[in-house]
Parts: C-alpha cells; structure tokens; sequence
C-alpha cells in the first residue's frame, strides 16, 4: 500500500506510548519491579479430561527447595467459583476435575522454576471417567450447557417446504488460540488487614475486582486492581485474567506475601480457553435469481467445561446469522453444549465471526448452484435502506452504507476484471488455482448485555494546567488511550502534551464494564466528554470573570472558549490568557477542578426470551476482496491481494484505525487458514505452544494490500461521530476463504461445492480437493 | 581454561563468574537480562519461536569488523556471550521521549504506527537493527524473511514491512556504527578461553580448539553435545530440566567452514545455516530454498548443521537433501576421522551410528551435477518458521526423456528419513512422464505409516507424499 509519510505524521497523533514501544522500556505486568519477599507462582492442572478427584496429596511439594504455600480449594476463604456470569466454575477444582489442565492447586516459591518443579510432586490421585470431546459427542450425550435460544421470524418451514429451490449443509468453523505475546499475569500485593492491591493484565479489572473479592470472602472495597496496559488481548483477558488473578490473590492472603503469576506460552494455551468452535446444520431456500426467501439454522457451539460468556457469544452468532442481507423467513436456533475442554471465551469478533460464515458460505453455495457471481447473490440480497430493512429480531438497519462500500470496493478491487484473470488463469493452470471473493460485514455494535453498556471516567485539571485523564477502559494494543486523550483534547480545547493518561484502576472509576464487543472508545470517550462538559461549566464563568478584570470589561460566560490552549472571549480573541493562567487562577478562586463522567448508551434493550429488540446502538459495515493462490497438490494458499474498505464514522485517529483493521484482518485471515487446534483422544490439546500452532507471520501478508476507511459517513450520536472498529474487521478475512474455495472449486469447472471447513489449513486444502476429485470420478 | 565470562551489554563491561555467583551455566540470555532488570527483553514463548526477545549480537568478524546477528535470548545460553557484545532495543539510543532522538529504525516503526501493543516490538526493533547494519539490498522477499523469526498478533505486518523499508533507507550512523573502533577494542581486550564451568551438579565445557573438543568429549562421554542449543535449551528454557554435562562446540572455529572442493561442499559442522545459505544462494538453490525455510533468521544465526544431525531428528529439514545427493558426514574421534554415506548415520529413532567419543566434523555434500534437477520441497502450516509436517529432496537425471536416476528422500513419513525406494525403483529406467507419475504417486500414497499428530494426520502426510512429486514433476518440466 502506498501512503504518504510525511502527511499521516502531521495529522494522526502516534499511539501514546509508542516511543516507550520501541525502547523496550514500556511496563507490563512482569516487568515491574520484584516487591519484598515476592513469591512465584505455577498452577498444579489436571491431566485427565474428566476425572473425581480422591485425594490431592502436596506434602511432597511443601518439602520441595524454595516452597512457601501451596493452595486448593480448601484454602479459598470465600467462594470457590470464578464464572463471571453463572457461576459454574470453581476456583480450584476439588470435586471433579473437567477438562486437561483444569488447575487444582497453585505453588507458590522463591523462583518460578521452584513452583514449576514442585508443581510435579504433588500426588494426584483421581478416577478418570469418559470425556466429552466433540460438539457431536455432547449432542449424542445431550450435554446441554445451557437452554436453547431462538430468534424466529416469518414462516420458516412452510417456506422451505415450498420453496422451487433449497441446499443444506453443515458449515464448522474451529477454535482459535489468542495469542496475546503476554500470556496472563498478575502480581497481588497484600496490604493492611483485608486490603488486596492487585496488578493484573486484565481487559476487565472491575470483574478481576469482584472475583478476588468472592474468592477472598471481603467487600470490593478491600480491593484494588490496576492496569496500566496490555501486550495484546483480543478478548483472551476479559474472563481468563481472572483465573490468574484469583489464584495469586489466595496465594498472597494464605502466605502474606506478594504473589506474582505469569503463566509460560505452554501453560497459557494448555489451560484458557478459546474461540468457541462452531458447528451449524443450515438449510437455505430461494428463488430463481438467488434471493433468499427463507433459511434456518442450528448453530451449535462448544463452550467447554463452562458457561463463561459463552450465552453472549452464541447470541452475537445468532444475531449476526443474516449477516448484510435481509431474510424474510428465519429461524436460529442457537445450542450450546457442554464438553470436557477448557472453557471456551471471548475472542475479537465474539461469535459473530462464527455465525457470519454459515450464510456466506450459503451464498457461495447459491452461486455455484445457479451458476452465477457470487456477488450477484449478494447483492439482490443486500439490506435495503427503506424497505427489506428489519432485521430478524426487530431491529431497524439503519445507515446501511453496505451499497456504497461495494460500488467502491469493486472499483477499487476491479473485482470483475481479476475475477475474469483468475478465471483465464485457472483454465490453463494445472495444480496451483487462484481464487476470489467479496464479502462483506455488518457488525451491531453495543453489548447486547444492555447494562454493560455503561463507563466512567475522571479528570483532574492541576493548578499549573497539567491534566490527568483516567477512564474505565484498557489499553491493550489497540490505541484506546491515544484517542481518548484526543477526545479529551479536543473537547477542553488543550494540546495533547497538556494531558497524561494514568493507568486503569478500580479506585478511580468503579464498576466499568470490560474493554471489549469493540465499544472501548464509544463508552469511556462519551464518559471523558461528560467529564470535560462539566468542568467546562465550571471554568467558563471563572475565566469571563478574570479576562473580564484583566482586560476591564464585561464578559459573558457563554462567550469565552477555549482552543489551542487559549481561553478568550470570542466576540474580542484579543482578551485571552492560556490555559494554564485559567487553572491556576480557578484554583485560587476554589473552583473544583476535578470531574467524574459518566455515559450509558441510550435507547438499546434486548429481550432474550423472545428473541427481539434493538441490541444495538448502531452497525458498522466493511467489505473485502481477497485473491489468493492455492497450489492443490501441497494445500499452500498465498493471500495475493486484498482490498479493504471499513466503515470508521468519523475516524478520530486514522492511523490507529487503519491498524486495527489490517490487524483484525490478518487475525481472521489466520483464523480462515493456518490456526488449527486438535486435541488427541483424551483431550489433552495438541497444538499449545507455537512450534505447533501457526499464528499468521509476516510472510503470509502480502505488500499489495490496502485498507481504506469509509469516507464522509459520519456515526450519529457517538463521540466525535465515530465508529467503533476493533472486532468489524476481523471476519472481512472469510473473503480470504471463500477465495480459497473458489480455488478449489475451479478443479471442478465450478459445477461442484467442496467440502471446506474453517480453517482452510494445507491439510483441509489437500483432503477437499481429493474429495472433490473422488466425487468427479 | 576459565570459569567465567566477559561481555558487553549494550556496551556495558558485564563479567559474570558463574561459580562464585552459584549461576547455573545454563541460564539463558532473556533469563539473565530480566534479572538484572533489562526489562526490554521480553518472554514470548520462551522456544525460539516469537521472536519477542530478539537481540543482537555482535562479534569481531575475521575481517575485524564488527558483525551483527539478531539472536532469540531465550534459547541462548550465557558462556556463548564469552567476548561479544549484546545490544538491546533499550541500547540503542539513550532513553528518550523525543521522537527525533531515537534510532532510524524506533523512529520509522513509531513514524509509520507499527507498534500497537509493543509486546514484540522490541524484538521487531533488534531484528531491523541487525538488517540497518548488514549492507545488503533489501526486497520484500528479503525483508519477510529476515522477519519471518518475529510474530507479532496486533499490526497484521504490513505497517512493520513499511517501516522496516523506511529505516534502511536510511543511512545515518548509529551509537554502534560510529563507536565501533572503541567497541572493537573493548572485545578484543576481553581474553576468551576454553570455558570450563561447574556448578554444583552441573558441568559446561567450551572448548575453542578441535582438539580440546576431541580431549574433552573421550573425557565426558555422557555429556550432551550442543553447537547453537536451537533445540537442546528448550530443555531448560521450557521444562527446566537438569542438563549435568555440555559439551558447547560452538567456540570453536575451526568447524566454522564452507569450501568448495571440486564438485562438492564441505561444510564444517560448526558453521551457522545463515552463512551456509548465503554461500549455497549461486551454486545450490535447492539448498539455500530450503534453508531460507528453515526455521528462522535468528535460529539460523546460531543452529548449525551439526546441530540439526546431531539431533537426528526424522522432521529435519536438511538431512532429506544430505541423502539425496548421497552426501558424507565426517566424524572425529580420538582415533581419527572416519567418513561415513549419509544413508548409513542415522539407524532409528534419533539413534545414530556417532560413538561416545566422537563428534560431527563436517559434512560433505555432493553438488547438482550437469543436467542434474534437484529440488527440495517442504509442506508445512505455514510457509515460514515451521516445522515440516513432511519434506522430500529429489534428484534426477535424464536422458532422452528417460530416467537415469531419481532419488527421493523423505522427512516427516517414519522414524527416520528414508528413501522411498519402492517408488524409486518403480520410475528407474521409465518414461518422465505423467503416466508413470501418477502411478509413481499412487505408491507413494501407500509407502509410508506416518503418524497423525498437532501437524497433521496421517491421511494427509500420504496424499501429499503423492501429490509432492507430482509437482517435481510439473516443475521440472518448466526447467
């Protein structure tokens, strides 16, 4: 992609601790400093998928160089469960052991290689049972997680029955390993009596707040958890930094030491969970041209030992089951079901991904079956922006740009001519095969939890003018602190410099919701804007009545404003004094310079019984074109090039958005082809470091690929009039597969739909094209 | 002979006495640095396979420069820091808020917005570092492979590429590049030795002489042989294990060679991959393509190909191309050299036919002769930094359309890399053509009882097994 250096310089602020980035020198978790008399920690985990424990045996342990403490269930003073939601997830296991690597005790020693090696010498003694281990081993045992859910809409069955044209299939898609490059960690800090200061790496220190309280049996007030960034999350640190966090907070209360928690690359892929893998029966009826009249769906999702967020992930599946495309007759019907596998949770796209692909690859398979451009389907089957514009559960689609990103990406892509290329190349192509595809995304942003949809933020303004902005959410990577300084900035009228982002703590802003469902900037930059609204009200009479004595005159409160540092009375800009001068003199007069925001999202609710209501504040849409080369005789697939448009609002920061999108992009484009996890027949996971498991490198992403955001399609009623843009982009990179199908698919003129299921690795290439030959035959 | 070392870390004179201080010699880098609060390096994977604690090292080259390798400091042990100069991302410059103060590659990476959440950065920053002073011309191609050792999950890359292509188009000196007469200096003045550690139980012996190293090994034949630790320190980095003896040959550069004799390569078994694959770029492409997929820049750095037939590993990468050329591996005990056919070294499961008392000297590998093809191809989940789910060399030699000879060694499909001589003997004498390919194919889809494991099931390694010389075949009709 071509860009021009010097002109994003000079708009785009850098990510505010990207000069700290590159030294080396910003602080995680692990890289603070050893507190005294610190202890290491390492969780002692099941190697039975499914097992009653006996007896758990750690004299041995305890007599082990170095050993301090070693905790189970029994020495969790409170509660033993740490299920965000439903509490269905202990602490410590102490009954039942339910997956490989559930942990059942955590050493504590002098060294983290003294707790690892100690860890091996405390006796287990359990009596293994039979595991569940697949989505179809749990139907057939019907281990049901938790009730069915369903949105409906129309005549479902009466239209599929009569309908001149249906397919079916079953679609999967497969788990996916976060591969955050900091694995879990907290470090706990016992304080006077009851007090607990916990540092952890969590995208949710309000949760890793109220699960330490109930694991240590004392109010939330007792403790505080600070974050002050992450080495990446991607929704791996909304639940699972709890666990960690809970067991050092037990570690430190029963040894009245520090405990420090870093989980090792092996451990952190053996034991937290994944994406949810998916398994969706569909059925899909249409007419003629390819518009769809009805379709229904059995999305079936693994939620591992545990419920975790699983409900919420499901839902986001279900209610992204029509993607960008208008279904007068639907059923989803959404079932999770329980397995003997870590417990599955959030992950950058939080089902959405997962439900998205069943349709896309429907339509695929509509075009194949008609014989026509795939994106001829798509497009009669597109939301429309009056009519054909409700979606399955009520909901109005509303700014549906979905129309004017396809004129611009298929110019942008010259979709149509590369598509002929490809189609040329191909006819005189023995085994490598080049593939193409369109497809798009509407992403519903908000929880669909409509109480978290909630945040706080607090500002101090300093006497000399320095100010402090503090808000509910976590920098994790994806440039959320840079664009609420921006916010803030550009609210007060100050320079960026004049303001220092501190970390997220419990103390400062309570009862945050996790940074994640993308809403990060949405939330906590309306609660800044709140925050600055009121210190504002408070400044602006206190600087009408110092310009008006400095300058011997008679100012209007509502007339001064302030910009670029500069309070001054807009009808005269000579009357002015900086910014500084105003918080030194607001102080003297005993103005309060201090402001807590607060924001809730207006006018979304979601009745999950029923299966209607507007979950959602708004949509983003975005739209990709892949072409990918696949060599069927090994299963290669090289991503050629891609084209991507994404709806951003109004961009506060381009540079970070267009960095959230390649890097959503390539993280779903991993997602589609090299990431795979297997776990052999006892469960124990294959794949759990990363000589094993293929995250994309940079190899694998080719220079010609380029992001553009949407412009002039400015949010309505949303700080600055963005978007939100973390997850959106993720499932753009399904074009990446579809493009690869399309590739395998050209063996068989396109007569033939292959087998293909996600992820597309050289493996699953390789036995689809050999499916597909079989089937020629 | 001595029991402690001396280096500079990022030019800060560091002697580290490893009895005294009770440090186990097998301490990594990244351990170590973290330790004495060099927080910049980070903990990725703690395998070689993240690059997240890449830093470079730099050493007196026999030119008497100073040369500068990107390294993961995780799988690396101490006692090879003996004399060189470690620089990390926190070296660079001193530290700083000013964006105009940082090195030309900080500046591009913060200038073109490829760090998010700065976890790899570090790494990413010492890997360009090694790439700002290597002199070369840098493609796409060449920049994706020197990076290929560096994961990072936020960027999606190809800010990284932009920024990397920025920096070395600079060519402003740097601390190291305009100090480097008194950094010379600094390591020439440090006298290294042979390394003879003990601690405790444990036992570190560097030799620097090929005759030490004989000595040494006759006197410890239980001690593992380690030239590189690419693969052995992970027994340490990853499941702590006790290693009581070593036997670190990396010291000693008489193994450090690559000649051209007549019509063959002679590769000193102590030679990094890295200066194996810049040599073989002209006169061996199958040999430098598979090198350039071989694990990464930084493993490739340090691994050597002693290592990699010293591990004896079914899944190495090199020993299909050694049998396919019907190479040597020349071993050196205290009796002497002997040679022996590379077919005949490995005799099972990472058993083979090396004595107590000996070591790998070298190896000799035959050059493609005239109208030789060979080729070597590797079938991984990804292209770059994996490991082969299966890997074939081939070597064939027509004439008049009929096939002289074929060789096919395959990794990845047994216990040990084997010829698949059915096959072979199928196609000797045969028509290159489609026809016999196909059934050469549908053999090989039999040959072999793979395993199923994390890489693939079995179904696959056969198929592929096929499906890979049909694609020799196609390529080499492009010849």
């Amino acid at each position: 992609m071509q860009t021009n250096r010097k002109h994003h310089i000079s708009h785009d602020p850098i990510h505010d601790s990207a000069i700290k980035h590159v030294q080396g020198i910003s602080i995680y978790i692990d890289d603070m400093p050893q507190f005294h008399k610190e202890l290491q920690a390492c969780p002692a985990v099941s190697p039975y998928a499914f097992a009653d424990i006996k007896n758990i045996d750690i004299s041995e342990a305890l007599k082990a160089p170095g050993v301090h403490c070693i905790i189970t269930a029994k020495d969790i003073p409170g509660e033993n469960q740490m299920g965000p939601v439903f509490h269905d997830e202990v602490c410590l296991a102490d009954k039942e052991l339910l997956c490989v690597g559930h942990t059942y005790a955590v050493v504590a020693a002098d060294t983290y290689e003294q707790a690892y090696l100690a860890t091996k010498l405390i006796k287990l003694d359990a009596i293994e049972k039979e595991p569940i281990l697949t989505i179809d081993q749990a139907i057939a045992a019907d281990s049901r997680l938790q009730p069915l859910r369903v949105i409906e809409r129309g005549k479902v069955d009466e239209t599929l029955a009569k309908s001149k044209h249906i397919l079916k299939g079953q679609f999967k898609s497969g788990a996916q390993e976060h591969w955050y490059l900091e694995t879990q960690s907290c470090i706990a800090v016992p304080g006077e009596e009851l007090e607990m200061m916990v540092y952890s790496s969590t995208q949710h220190p309000s949760e890793t707040q109220a699960i330490v309280s109930e694991v240590l049996g004392i109010p939330r007030h007792e403790i505080t958890v600070e974050t002050r960034r992450l080495g990446g999350a991607f929704g791996g640190k909304e639940t699972s930094g709890n666990h960690v966090a809970a067991w050092a907070a037990v570690l430190a209360r029963k040894s009245g030491r520090p405990v420090r928690m870093r989980l090792t690359r092996d451990m952190d892929q053996a034991i937290t969970g994944k994406r949810h893998p998916f398994q969706s029966d569909w059925k899909i009826a249409f007419d003629d041209t390819g518009r769809i009249e009805a379709y229904h769906v059995d999305m079936h999702t693994d939620g591992g030992m545990a419920t975790d967020l699983t409900m919420a992930i499901l839902e986001r599946g279900m209610l992204h089951a029509e993607n960008a495309y208008y279904i007068p007759n639907i059923r989803i019907n959404g079932h999770s079901w329980k397995t003997n596998l870590p417990s599955n949770v959030a992950f950058r796209g939080f089902g959405q991904p997962q439900g998205m692909a069943v349709i896309e690859n429907a339509i695929d398979a509509i075009a194949r079956y008609l014989g026509k451009d795939a994106n001829e389907i798509r497009r009669i089957n597109y939301y429309d922006t009056k009519e054909r514009n409700i979606a399955p559960y009520g909901a109005e689609i509303t700014q549906n740009h979905l129309l004017k990103i396809e004129e611009e990406i298929l110019q942008c892509s010259d979709y149509l001519n590369r598509k002929k290329e490809i189609d040329d190349f191909n006819a005189h192509s023995k085994f490598i095969k080049k593939g193409i595809s369109l497809v798009p995304v509407k992403f519903g942003i908000s929880f669909t939890t409509s109480f978290l949809n909630q945040a706080g933020a607090l500002i101090h303004i300093y006497s000399d003018g320095s100010i402090q902005v503090n808000h509910g959410g976590i920098e994790m990577g994806q440039g959320l602190n840079t664009k609420m300084i921006q916010v803030a900035a550009a609210e007060l009228g100050v320079s960026i410099d004049r303001i220092k982002l501190t970390p997220t703590n419990t103390s400062k802003v309570p009862n945050t919701s996790a940074t994640a469902a993308s809403s990060g900037s949405d939330l906590n930059g309306m609660a800044i804007k709140d925050a600055v609204d009121q210190l504002k009200e408070r400044l602006m009479p206190v600087a009408a009545q110092i310009l008006g004595e400095e300058f011997k005159c008679e100012i209007a409160a509502e007339n001064i404003r302030i910009e670029n540092d500069l309070v001054f009375d807009q009808s005269n800009k000579k009357h002015s004094i900086c910014f500084s001068d105003l918080a030194s003199k607001a102080y003297f007069q005993q103005t309060h310079l201090s402001a807590a925001g607060y924001y809730r999202t207006p006018d979304i609710w979601f009745d999950r019984a029923k299966g209607v209501g507007k979950p959602f504040h708004y949509y983003a849409y975005g739209m990709a074109v892949c072409e990918v080369e696949v060599d069927t005789y090994d299963g290669k697939v090289k991503l050629q090039r891609a084209r991507i448009i994404e709806d951003a609002g109004e961009t506060i920061n381009e540079q970070i958005d267009i960095g959230q999108v390649l890097g959503g992009f390539v993280q779903g484009f991993g997602w589609v082809t090299s990431e795979d996890i297997k776990w052999n027949e006892k469960g124990r996971i294959l794949n759990a470091s990363p000589d094993t498991y293929k995250i994309p490198g940079i190899g694998d992403i080719p220079v010609d690929i380029e992001v553009k955001l949407l412009e002039k399609a400015p949010n309505d009623n949303t700080i600055r009039r963005s978007k939100a843009v973390g997850e959106p982009p993720f499932p753009l990179a399904i074009s990446a597969w579809m493009a690869i199908k399309y590739a395998i698919a050209s063996l068989a003129n396109h007569k033939l739909e292959p087998n293909l299921k996600i992820p597309a690795t050289n493996e699953e290439v390789v036995l689809s094209v050999r499916d597909l030959e079989e089937r020629l035959k | 002979m001595k029991s402690s070392i001396d280096f500079l870390y990022n030019g800060f004179p560091i002697h580290i006495d490893f009895e005294k201080e009770g440090l186990s010699p097998t301490t990594t880098l990244l351990n170590w640095a973290r330790n004495h609060g060099h927080k910049e390096v980070k903990e990725g994977c703690a395998e070689g396979d993240c690059g997240a604690c890449t830093v470079v090292i730099a050493k007196v080259g026999s030119d008497g420069k100073l040369h500068y390798k990107a390294v993961n400091s995780c799988i690396l042990f101490l006692p090879v820091l003996d004399g060189k100069l470690v620089i990390s991302s926190a070296g660079l410059v001193p530290e700083t808020h000013n964006l105009n103060e940082l090195h030309p590659v900080q500046k591009a990476i913060v200038e073109d917005h490829a760090t998010q959440c700065g976890f790899c950065t570090p790494g990413f920053v010492m890997s360009i570092f090694a790439l700002y002073h290597t002199k070369d011309h840098y493609t796409d191609d060449k920049i994706n492979n020197a990076l290929a050792g560096n994961l990072c999950r936020c960027t999606g890359y190809d800010s990284i590429r932009k920024a990397t292509k920025a920096a070395l188009k600079e060519n402003i000196p740097d601390f190291y590049s305009e100090n480097e007469a008194l950094i010379l200096k600094a390591l020439k003045d440090i006298k290294t030795n042979t390394l003879n550690i003990r601690v405790g139980e444990q036992k570190y012996i560097r030799p620097k002489l090929i005759d030490e190293a004989i000595v040494l090994r006759g006197e410890n034949p239980d001690a593992e042989i380690i030239n590189g630790s690419t693969d052995v320190a992970l027994k340490q980095s990853k499941h702590f294990q006790k290693l009581p003896v070593l036997l670190d040959l990396s010291g000693v550069e008489q193994l450090k060679f690559i000649e051209q004799k007549g019509n063959e390569f002679h590769i000193g078994a102590g030679l990094d991959l890295e200066s194996i694959r810049f040599k073989a770029e002209t006169v061996f492409p199958a040999l430098y393509d598979i090198l350039t997929v071989f694990a990464s820049r930084q493993i490739r750095n340090v691994a050597t190909m002693g290592g990699s037939l010293g591990s004896a590993s079914p899944i190495g990468d090199l020993l299909p191309l050694i049998m396919a050329m019907n190479g040597s591996l020349v071993l050196e005990g205290k009796t002497g050299q002997r040679t022996i056919k590379a077919i005949d070294y490995v005799v099972d499961y990472r058993k083979t036919v090396l004595q107590a008392d000996e070591i790998i000297h070298s190896i000799i590998l035959p050059l493609p002769t005239e109208g030789e093809i060979v080729k070597m191809y590797k079938i991984s989940k990804r292209t770059d930094m994996d490991i082969s789910t299966l890997s074939t060399a081939f070597r064939l030699k027509l004439s008049d359309c009929k096939i002289d000879f074929i060789s096919m060694v395959y990794g990845g499909m047994a216990a040990m890399t084997i010829h698949a001589t059915e096959a072979e003997q199928f196609l000797k004498g045969k028509e290159w053509n489609e026809e016999n390919i196909s059934e050469a194919a549908a053999i090989l889809e039999k040959t072999f009882t793979p395993l199923s494991d994390a890489r693939s099931g079995d179904e696959f390694r056969n198929i592929a097994a096929g499906n890979i010389l049909k694609k020799f075949y196609e390529e080499s009709k492009l010849n």
